[in-house]
């Protein structure tokens, strides 16, 4: 299985405080990973760094062995926790503009994907609700055929049907040779969709594996293993 | 089928114990074509890989028959069937006994109770 | 790439950069035509409506304001697309397409300075559309241009020949390098703010465009002392003026292009 991701002492100061704290992860390809660890721990921050959006204090991080930069972009399909798009543009007006900058958009699969949900592409983004215009972003996201997704707490303060919806999309867009990042605090909710996962705190990863594996081994949901693993530690 | 699954044991398992089920009750007939992997996932709302192992599994058991490109089907083999029944059944009688000697009912006391609670049915 | 940003760059900003073409037009002719008339209402001294001409002399202070806010309501246009493209959640889309810095810099940059020249020249038509309709008015003004034009094209033509064309390059040089520089200085004064402040991102843009142009300021005072103490001359002064002004400008654009590189925090 190729490295999709490969952090090496990545670490990220803030006035001091170290956001991320000399972290070192590697994602696999083909596999939907999830970044679990409370408020403050490090996942958006990681995220970030991975899209492109931060600079590292120190360390290193490469997707598919290329630093960040525009080659990585290219490969790298980032859904962040808030809406970004231009509320002035149109639907179809975004849509062209993903097929303009990114090679691996889908845009057939993109319209059928809001023709589905009953979006109208010919609307502007601002006479659409909230979870409507995050939809949006979703299906966007999601058309890519990319090599690594990074979802930023997709399914956070987000109704159930559109969480089923989400965690749907992600499963039909499932690709061996792609990689799906989800960082979440809410993990009852994601635990059937991830192969692995990580649980990050105070910017470190404290412990990772397979998801099933846990299981298995101690008969415990990973929801369980996050509460039991986490109590324990301060500030939690 | 109803995709219920439980947090704590593997859900790959949990899978093949589902499928099992819903061929036991003829849902799923011998011979009968299963959905893709993707459909499969898609449909129980768990990842692909995950569904992709309980498949395999299920292959190595003999229970699935791979068609090669055509997919997968249940197979015709009674012999196989038969064992997986009987395996299912005794999984259950062995959950049951368990589950009534928590309250201290023996084996024997609880086939009484079961056949007390068919004898009722039948009157109503 | 840079095409397409270019072409996205341009598509935000071209609505309203018309509107604002519009306005610049519209004032213009207001401008003429309420200098039209009080120009004739001057000369034609039987009728004159006091409230009519207080209401002329009115629209033409306001057709003034508007054609010198439509100027500035350009730059804001041009800089406030970069920063909310950049510097908002807008820039979560902007900085993870897959450009580099200096394609995403360029873009915003070239954008801008077509913005302004477009804004330029409609301004430019503007007040010659106003001067040639508000001085219609007067009399003989049709003769006057007829008699006045050629002869205007002829000194100007002279004074061209004796200020010589090397003279003219490096005026019209400095002008575009001068616009250019103010242009680097306020997308850098924008990037300090969001990328280098932590709190009062806003007073600190104000703040380090006020600095560079008072230390430039200075700078130029020097200059000019230097030149005029010294036996240089004007042409001299010109050369050191683009001079500086362009490395202030590239300087500007690599400070810009560091923050965005290495320095970047999106939140």
């Amino acid at each position: 299985m190729d490295c999709v991701l490969r952090a090496t002492g990545l670490t990220k100061r803030y006035h001091g405080n170290p956001a991320l704290d000399n972290l070192n992860l590697e994602l696999n390809q083909g596999r939907i990973i999830g970044l679990l660890g409370p408020n403050g721990s490090g996942k958006t921050t990681f995220i970030k760094m991975a899209a492109g959006l931060l600079t590292p204090t120190a360390g290193e991080l490469t997707i598919c062995g290329e630093k960040i930069g525009p080659a990585s972009k290219a490969m790298v399909s980032y859904l962040p926790d808030r809406t970004c798009f231009s509320k002035q543009r149109k639907v179809t007006e975004l849509l062209d503009f993903f097929g303009d900058f990114y090679q691996d958009f889908d845009r057939s699969r993109a319209e059928q994907m809001l023709t589905a949900l009953g979006i109208d592409p010919g609307a502007r983004m601002r006479t659409l609700s909230k979870g409507t215009q995050e939809k949006v972003q979703l299906v966007l996201t999601m058309s890519r055929r990319a090599r690594l997704y990074l979802l930023d707490e997709p399914i956070g303060g987000v109704d159930p049907a559109a969480r089923d919806y989400i965690l749907n999309t992600i499963i039909n867009n499932y690709d061996p040779s792609a990689t799906v990042l989800i960082s979440t605090h809410l993990i009852s909710d994601v635990e059937r969709v991830l192969d692995e996962f990580v649980f990050l705190y105070q910017g470190k990863v404290i412990q990772k594996g397979e998801a099933d594996a846990v299981r298995e081994e101690t008969g415990k949901s990973l929801d369980e293993l996050f509460r039991e693993v986490f109590k324990c530690l301060p500030n939690c | 089928m109803n995709w219920k699954f439980a947090g704590d044991r593997p859900l790959y398992q949990q899978i093949m114990a589902l499928i099992r089920g819903a061929i036991l009750r003829g849902e799923l007939p011998p011979g009968g074509k299963i959905p893709s992997v993707r459909d499969l996932a898609a449909e129980a709302q768990v990842n692909p890989n995950t569904m992709q192992r309980a498949m395999t599994e299920l292959e190595r058991e003999g229970l699935l028959v791979s068609g090669g490109t055509s997919g997968r089907t249940i197979t015709e083999d009674s012999e196989i069937l038969e064992e997986m029944r009987d395996g299912a059944l005794r999984e259950l009688a062995q959950e049951c006994a368990e589950k009534f000697m928590v309250f201290g009912i023996t084996p024997t006391q609880a086939a009484q109770l079961l056949l007390n609670l068919e004898k009722e049915r039948e009157e109503m | 790439m840079f095409t397409k940003l270019l072409k996205h760059e341009w598509r935000a900003t071209r609505g309203t950069l018309g509107i604002l073409c519009l306005v610049s037009l519209g004032a213009g002719l207001l401008g003429g035509l309420t200098m039209h008339y009080l120009i004739w209402v001057d000369t034609a001294r039987e009728m004159q409506h006091d409230v009519i001409v207080v209401l002329s002399a009115l629209a033409m202070v306001a057709a003034v304001i508007a054609v010198g806010a439509a100027g500035v309501a350009t730059l804001f246009l041009l800089i406030g697309r970069f920063y909310k493209s950049r510097f908002t959640d807008e820039g979560y889309l902007t900085f993870t397409l897959p450009v580099n810095v200096h394609q995403n810099l360029l873009s915003s940059m070239v954008n801008s300075i077509i913005g302004m020249i477009i804004m330029f020249v409609v301004i430019f038509a503007a007040v010659m559309m106003w001067l040639f309709i508000g001085l219609s008015a007067l009399e003989g003004f049709t003769e006057a241009l007829r008699d006045v034009l050629p002869r205007f094209w002829e000194s100007a033509h002279e004074v061209f020949e004796e200020f010589g064309l090397g003279n003219t390059a490096l005026f019209l040089s400095n002008v575009l390098i001068s616009g250019i520089c103010e242009l680097v200085v306020l997308m850098l004064s924008v990037t300090i703010g969001s990328i280098a402040a932590k709190k009062h991102k806003v007073l600190a843009a104000v703040g380090v465009y006020y600095g560079i142009h008072v230390a430039m300021s200075i700078g130029s005072a020097i200059l000019s002392i230097q030149v005029a103490a010294s036996d240089l001359g004007g042409r001299a002064f010109f050369c050191y003026t683009l001079l500086i002004t362009a490395a202030i400008a590239v300087a500007g654009y690599f400070l810009m292009y560091w923050l965005m590189d290495k320095k970047l925090n999106l939140n």
